[in-house]
């Protein structure tokens, strides 16, 4: 569906050419949610806007849809655009338009009649979730909601792809996801190719079947989000993974020892700082007729004990242990175990 | 009212109201439309605008810039044989339209210009993302998103406007200016100057407070 070949941009500024884009090549696929992620400064900008050519690359070729676009004309590529919809970070709704309005934008760019026009602004309206805000103007909404009048005012022209540009980044977590429930029910519904730019992971995690990841001007790893997810190879995809799904990486570690040793029960015991580690561990091996591994161990001292949680695989009767577990809990440090 | 403005002639000072309403109005809705072509030129034209052309954008530049700085006395002077082409008389309220459009106008042109700078950046590329022409994201997206900015613009225009038609009076061209100062100042009728003046501060008034109105009823920011 979209295909950047050899893409390389360069901006002439007053301080000599700054390389924003080295050579980038990328294939996204009908149908398909496809990220770029990124620290600000690695060229997702300038990506996501070579799509629509709102920036021309310097070299390089970009094709939407079979289409080669640095190839059309002026009149052909805002044809062409109107294929490609986009949203943005804060938002660029018309502040002197309503809600309907402003998702009617589009469609009078194309000269499409008041009825139609009417008609197809309600579905819209209906497909975002903004029954009863037709009439509103942006300023009385909420970020969310503006973003949501953004997606409409995107699809009015039916397109077939859409381009998000950190189109959530600008919301609180709640709305975040929210929007990106909304922006995987679209592409599900309507088979959309969505391309967005984030710099969190979360986003990723949460809507993209495939991701780059984009530093200084270049993808350093590239593959579907799961596998890039499970095994990332490059220093600054690790970074951007570890930040965020630390606890889920645990689980899968679990999951290992789970599947290793079936028999045991894994337990987690976690200690808020009030006692000290020695003596509520001496009360757990203290008389009890178990054996344990350490899974994970994670502790920061305080002043009267640690804190932190420990992950163990016990080994051992299931009397054995829970009278075990019990003895801890004289030591006020809660234990569980976890559900297999 | 004989009484108190004993030198005040009623009919005169109403005929001269007539005549300052008549230059202000006439000469604002040209300043407005030159004001508005002259404000898009520089802001289209600068650099990073949509039709950037550098030496179009330095003319206008240098025009507006002129005529702002040249004061309104001498500009009327210096307008005569303009004046004279336009409107075949150098007396009247008519014959002080040319000189007082061209001396307002870049004035509001510049304020167009500041009003469209600030239309957000993000909107206008979002038109170009959607497939806007030139010509539409102009009258579609640049024209309303700043309309406040130029309906406020227009009404501090308008007050220094009202202040050259009083200007333009004392040369010849009639209205409350004239009134106050050829009637008033030079035949010593303190009280004829006073009535005028009471009046161009009520006009003034009136339109500072419709320009603030019509601001809010359109800005949904």
């Amino acid at each position: 569906m979209i295909q950047l070949t050899h893409a390389r941009k360069i901006y002439q500024t007053s301080t000599g050419p700054v390389e924003a884009l080295s050579d980038v090549s990328l294939k996204v696929e009908r149908g398909e949610i496809f990220g770029v992620i990124g620290y600000s400064g690695a060229g997702k900008s300038t990506l996501i806007r070579l799509i629509n050519l709102l920036e021309k690359p310097t070299s390089g070729n970009i094709e939407v849809d079979g289409r080669v676009l640095s190839d059309l004309s002026e009149k052909e590529l805002r044809g062409a655009r109107k294929q490609i919809g986009m949203i943005f970070q804060h938002f660029n709704l018309l502040w002197s338009r309503t809600v309907a309005e402003n998702i009617a934008f589009p469609l009078e760019l194309s000269g499409l009649s008041r009825e139609k026009k009417r008609q197809r602004v309600d579905e819209l309206i209906r497909m975002v979730g903004l029954e009863g805000r037709a009439s509103s103007y942006p300023a009385q909404l909420s970020g969310g909601q503006k973003q949501r009048v953004g997606i409409a005012r995107a699809l009015a022209t039916n397109p077939k792809v859409l381009l998000c540009d950190e189109a959530t980044s600008a919301l609180d977590p709640k709305t975040t996801d929210s929007i990106l429930q909304l922006l995987k029910e679209i592409n599900q519904s309507l088979g959309i190719t969505i391309v967005l730019i984030t710099h969190e992971m979360h986003v990723i995690r949460k809507i993209c079947s495939r991701v780059a990841v984009l530093d200084h001007g270049t993808i350093v790893e590239e593959g579907r989000s799961e596998d890039v997810f499970a095994n990332p190879q490059q220093p600054i995809t690790r970074e951007f993974v570890g930040r965020t799904v630390a606890s889920a990486k645990d689980s899968e570690r679990v999951q290992r020892f789970r599947k290793a040793f079936p028999d045991g029960k894994i337990v987690r015991i976690r200690f808020d700082g009030s006692t000290s580690q020695e003596s509520a561990l001496d009360t757990l091996f203290h008389d009890q007729a178990i054996h344990a591994s350490i899974i994970e161990s994670e502790f920061s001292p305080t002043e009267i004990g640690s804190k932190g949680t420990l992950i163990l695989l016990i080994d051992g009767s299931e009397d054995d242990i829970h009278a075990a577990l019990q003895s801890l809990e004289t030591k006020k440090v809660k234990a569980e175990v976890l559900p297999s | 009212m004989t009484g108190i403005f004993p030198n005040v002639d009623w009919s005169d000072m109403l005929l001269a109201t007539g005549q300052t309403l008549y230059m202000t109005l006439i000469s604002g809705i040209f300043t407005f439309i030159l004001g508005l072509v002259l404000g898009l030129l520089l802001f289209l034209t600068a650099e990073g605008g949509l039709y950037e052309k550098k030496w179009v954008y330095r003319l206008t530049s240098s025009f507006v810039n002129v005529f702002r700085s040249i004061p309104f006395i001498i500009l009327i002077v210096l307008l005569i044989p303009l004046t004279l082409l336009i409107m075949r008389t150098m007396i009247g309220a008519s014959a002080a339209l040319p000189s007082i459009i061209i001396g307002a106008a870049p004035f509001y042109g510049r304020l167009v210009e500041i009003g469209l700078r600030e239309v957000d950046k993000g909107v206008i590329e979002a038109s170009e993302a959607m497939g806007a022409s030139r010509w539409q994201i102009i009258y579609k997206v640049l024209l309303p998103e700043s309309w406040p900015s130029m309906i406020s613009g227009m009404t501090v225009t308008l007050i220094a406007l009202i202040g050259n038609t009083a200007m333009a009076g004392v040369i010849g061209a009639g209205g409350l200016g004239s009134v106050a100062y050829n009637e008033g100042f030079e035949a010593n009728n303190n009280d004829v100057t006073f009535v005028a003046t009471i009046i161009i501060l009520v006009i003034v008034f009136i339109i500072q407070f419709v320009g603030d109105r019509i601001t809010r009823l359109v800005d949904k920011r």
